[in-house]
């Protein structure tokens, strides 16, 4: 007999990550909707990836940084100002905004390189900025709700808070991208 | 707890992003393919979800094996690799045809048009398998050496996955669309 099953690592793994696969087409959805706008302004196809990258990034830092946060004791699973959340929510929002200027640059300086048409880059800042910041908020909503319901039932917060928060991070990012874009005319 | 978060989570998104705008640069240039082939679009964030949840769980899976010893740091076929090896493979078949039928139904639920329930299937298939035996092949040789080097497999290993992952997954997309459009469909 041996310790890792063929079997099994298709059964566990399959119920996670069809769930997020499945959430994840309807960000598809999304996108499709606007298919001929990303195809006639290709930077918001360079930024895509990246964008879809960050905003799981962030539910991952959070997600599993509330999770330690109960378990250590530090935060109890109620709505109320905490000192660690407030401290750990102002750094991440700090690398929010710092990768959003560092994603622009590079998004900007392909698009050039490529000969893509061209946006003013300061929109596409805006956009970028737009997304990762509310990104963040609502990062931290979900995961303090999620850590928080999962962690009054009794059960591991750090099973449940990272899919919950990645997976609404994931449709509200093409959602977010989407509604920045045409809200500063782009799209 | 505030310069740390800020120095190394910032840190790491220099690192991914580059890759991603690799990637973003990649999908840019496949327009031709994503309108030739409608439906295509829809299923990107799936594909990218998944290929980073396949190679990550695997990367973790082997990362504690080694730690615990059930299998050797060692380049050297086992029956735990192999077992290892093939529920990813397994596990990688069955979700990238859901993903390609996902995105057909999708298409159907909202009125897009679709390039058809077999293209979309075989096109995610395609990707999948081949994005899938590169995947496989670079995390396990890198899981292990990284191991013998001292270092730590969990710490690393994770997030280049998911960032390789996304990098390799646009190409492969491209590829099994060129063969399709190739065979006519």
């Amino acid at each position: 007999m041996t310790y890792y099953k063929a079997r099994d690592i298709v059964k566990q793994g399959g119920v996670a990550i069809t769930t997020s696969v499945i959430v994840d087409s309807f960000a598809g959805v999304l996108l499709n909707a606007k298919m001929e706008a990303l195809l006639s302004i290709p930077i918001l196809l360079v930024l895509l990836p990246s964008l879809m990258d960050m905003t799981g990034d962030i539910g991952c830092m959070v997600g599993s940084k509330i999770a330690t946060f109960l378990h250590l004791g530090l935060v109890r699973p109620r709505l109320e100002k905490n000192p660690y959340l407030m401290r750990y929510a102002a750094a991440v929002m700090t690398v929010a905004v710092l990768t959003s200027l560092y994603l622009t640059f590079l998004a900007v300086a392909a698009s050039h390189l490529l000969g893509l048409s061209a946006v003013e880059p300061l929109k596409v800042l805006a956009v970028v900025l737009a997304c990762s910041v509310s990104i963040s908020v609502i990062a931290f909503l979900v995961g303090m709700v999620a850590g928080f319901v999962t962690f009054k039932h009794g059960w591991d917060p750090d099973n449940t808070t990272i899919p919950i928060v990645t997976a609404v991070c994931d449709i509200m990012g093409a959602m977010l991208l989407l509604s920045a874009a045409s809200l500063v005319g782009i799209i | 707890m505030f310069k740390q978060t800020v120095r190394e989570g910032f840190l790491s998104q220099v690192i991914i992003q580059t890759f991603g705008i690799a990637a973003g640069v990649g999908l840019a240039s496949m327009r031709g393919a994503l309108e030739e082939l409608p439906g295509m679009l829809i299923m990107i964030p799936a594909f990218l979800q998944m290929r980073g949840a396949i190679g990550g769980t695997l990367a973790s899976r082997l990362s504690s094996a080694l730690h615990t010893g059930v299998i050797e740091p060692r380049l050297k076929a086992s029956r735990e690799l192999s077992q290892n090896l093939v529920g990813t493979f397994v596990l990688n078949v069955i979700l990238s045809g859901l993903i390609g039928c996902l995105a057909h139904f999708m298409c159907l639920l909202f009125g897009f048009k679709s390039s058809g329930l077999l293209a979309l299937f075989l096109l995610a298939l395609i990707a999948g398998i081949i994005s899938n035996l590169v995947i496989m092949l670079i995390t396990t040789v890198m899981t292990i050496k990284i191991y013998q080097r001292g270092l730590d497999p969990d710490v690393i290993m994770g997030p280049f996955v998911t960032t390789l992952g996304d990098v390799l997954s646009i190409p492969c997309l491209f590829l099994a669309a060129l063969i399709l459009m190739a065979a006519g469909m």
